[in-house]
């Protein structure tokens, strides 16, 4: 008995000996961004309306009629009843993935989708049609790195550990590379203002500065990271590719006024004759730092904000934090006239010599922009304790986009904005 | 490594056989007993440290109420000083001779949390850190040994065990990135001690 004693005790040593040595690793946890893939069969079957729903990340935004429509990122667009500003409401939301700019004639809503152009059948928001998918009509905005598992349509944050021996060394807490993306930071980062497309209708149609679609007479202009590229939308059902004019790279945005187009590069702001729709000239290019840079016309002057990037993406490198003002009396050549430090400034509208500049994080400010040469004498307003990204003014409306939500002020005194309304945006 | 071990349970046969000529039975048998002993803990490589610099110095008390010379129940605290940290190990745990012998081998098991008291700042990683948590966790620690009574229930103790224990540290970086080190020590463990 004694003897079984020992030897059941040597066995189980024996064992732990076996099972003798340090383990260790490392558990390396981070969030980052992984792309979500779709198929093309199911990139086309999955643009279709579904009821309204909370807005969660806002993009771009246009106005037409009564309606305002606002780009969920890469989602979608929420379609919202604003007749009463005050109230305004959600009616129906459009699934389209990889959208992020939109822009709208008639009952016709256009809107990218991955590589497509899509013209669909908004009479009834809360059940769409698609009129006309153009392939191709615009380049991809991220790199396709895996074909064989379908397209990327966005990105997802997610969290991600990494089981790492402690023998092993860990070079990064990494990203994956991300194409930049000049599509979104138009207005994720960025600005709008007001532009009036000259519309078919007499309805109000109305995108942002820092839109890469605009409507002008019978064409539908929309700009890449290089080029602009025309479609015709006289019959507004049946778009048609019409025309592709290389510019150059880091091409932002674009913006008509009256017969010109004003396209925001990361370099500088090209000016181009719109005289003949169907054939835009290159006039002249007014260069500034390399900075991300929304414009507004108003009369003979443009205004063009330039900033840095704080969200620390490093998208606009070596930039300025300055609102420039540029006599274009000669389209030819633009000068500056004088250039106003700013905190972060962004999208930019103005009315009247009623400027309103979206200062990111630092809020609105509103200036009197009669005196060209003493700007920053003239700040009527500041508004704080908000993020401003970007501004649409119509017929004394402002509306607004924030982290927040969408903001609406009547801007008709000019002693004080009067809030109309919020829709909060609801995180994820 | 495992000829010593195998040479020294071999040994505590031998002693079983000179069991048998003793006379005054001096273990004992009801009360209080508290062993105390000092150890060194070691093992055949390290994944965190490397090896050989990898030994361990371990102080142990196991406090117990005994109910007969086979079984006693109780707590048990240490000390086990790595390299690198020092952690506490609390446990609950039962031990027993083997023998109604004054040389007499004997088991010990014992199960608890280990928690860290210190640990040396290693950090070399080059980001910026925001916070550093330690931590320890489970312990596990069963043993054999020999008991040499030398007077009334006290006694000179020889151990031959195994010490499971788990221990992390947590970094966290801005950005929301956190490193979680996890590390489980494999020992074996001698110590040398006394009971009473």
């Amino acid at each position: 008995m004694k003897n079984l004693n020992f030897c059941f005790l040597l066995i189980i040593s024996l064992l732990l000996l076996d099972s003798c040595g340090d383990k260790c690793q490392n558990l390396i946890t981070y969030k980052t961004q992984v792309p979500v893939y779709m198929s093309k069969e199911q990139l086309a079957k999955s643009v279709s309306s579904i009821p309204a729903k909370a807005l969660t990340n806002t993009g771009k935004i246009w106005i037409y009629d009564k309606y305002l429509f606002v780009n969920e990122l890469n989602k979608g667009i929420h379609v919202i009843d604003n007749s009463n500003p005050n109230f305004p409401k959600s009616v129906s939301f459009i699934q389209i993935p990889a959208n992020v700019d939109l822009a709208v004639k008639g009952n016709v809503l256009y809107a990218d989708s991955h590589t497509n152009l899509l013209a669909i059948d908004i009479s009834n928001p809360l059940q769409i049609k698609i009129l006309e998918t153009i392939e191709n009509a615009i380049p991809p905005r991220y790199f396709q790195s895996d074909p064989s598992k379908g397209i990327i349509v966005d990105y997802e944050e997610k969290e991600i550990t990494e089981v790492v021996d402690c023998n092993q060394s860990y070079i990064g807490i990494g990203r994956p590379a991300i194409m930049e993306d000049f599509a979104v930071r138009g207005n994720a980062l960025g600005a709008q203002s007001n532009f009036a497309g000259k519309s078919a209708t007499s309805n109000v149609s109305k995108g942002g500065s820092m839109a890469r679609f605009a409507l002008y007479d019978n064409y539908l202009y929309t700009v890449n990271q290089s080029a602009l590229k025309l479609f015709d939308v006289k019959n507004p059902a049946k778009p048609t590719s019409a025309a592709n004019i290389e510019i150059g790279w880091g091409i932002e945005t674009i913006f008509p006024y009256k017969n010109n187009l004003f396209i925001g590069s990361m370099t500088g702001m090209h000016i181009f004759d719109n005289t003949n729709p169907s054939k835009p000239v290159l006039l002249s290019t007014y260069n500034h730092f390399t900075a991300c840079d929304p414009v507004v016309v108003e009369g003979d002057y443009a205004f063009v904000t330039l900033r840095t990037d704080e969200t620390g993406a490093n998208r606009c490198p070596r930039g300025v934090n300055v609102l420039d003002v540029v006599s274009i009396i000669n389209l030819r050549n633009p000068t500056l006239i004088k250039s106003y430090p700013m905190k972060n400034p962004h999208g930019l509208g103005i009315d009247n010599a009623d400027l309103f500049v979206c200062e990111g994080k630092h809020g609105l400010k509103r200036f009197d922009a009669t005196k060209l040469e003493a700007i920053d004498k003239n700040l009527l307003e500041h508004l704080e304790g908000f993020d401003a990204y970007d501004v649409i003014l119509n017929d004394k409306l402002l509306i607004m986009v924030g982290k927040d939500g969408i903001y609406q002020f009547d801007y008709s005194s000019k002693k004080e904005l009067k809030l109309l309304s919020l829709m909060k945006v609801v995180q994820d | 490594m495992k000829n010593i071990i195998i040479l020294a349970l071999f040994n505590l046969l031998a002693f079983n056989q000179l069991l048998a000529q003793e006379t005054k039975n001096l273990q004992k048998q009801k009360g209080f007993l508290s062993m105390n002993e000092i150890g060194v803990m070691v093992s055949n490589e390290s994944a965190l440290y490397g090896s050989p610099n990898a030994q361990a110095i371990s102080f142990h008390s196991f406090n117990a109420y005994q109910a007969a010379p086979a079984f006693a129940i109780g707590l048990g605290v240490g000390m086990d000083s790595y390299p690198d940290r020092v952690l506490m190990p609390l446990t609950i745990g039962f031990s027993g001779d083997f023998l109604k012998k004054n040389i007499t081998p004997f088991y010990r098991f014992l199960i608890g949390h280990g928690s860290v008291l210190t640990k040396k700042p290693t950090d070399n990683s080059g980001f910026p850190t925001q916070d550093i948590k330690l931590g320890g966790g489970l312990v596990v620690n069963p043993s054999i040994g020999l008991k040499v009574y030398i007077a009334e229930g006290k006694a000179f103790t020889l151990q031959l065990g195994y010490k499971f224990q788990e221990a992390f540290t947590e970094q966290s970086f801005r950005g929301g990135s956190l490193n979680r080190q996890e590390v489980t020590f494999r020992r074996l463990m001698f110590a040398i001690g006394f009971s009473f």
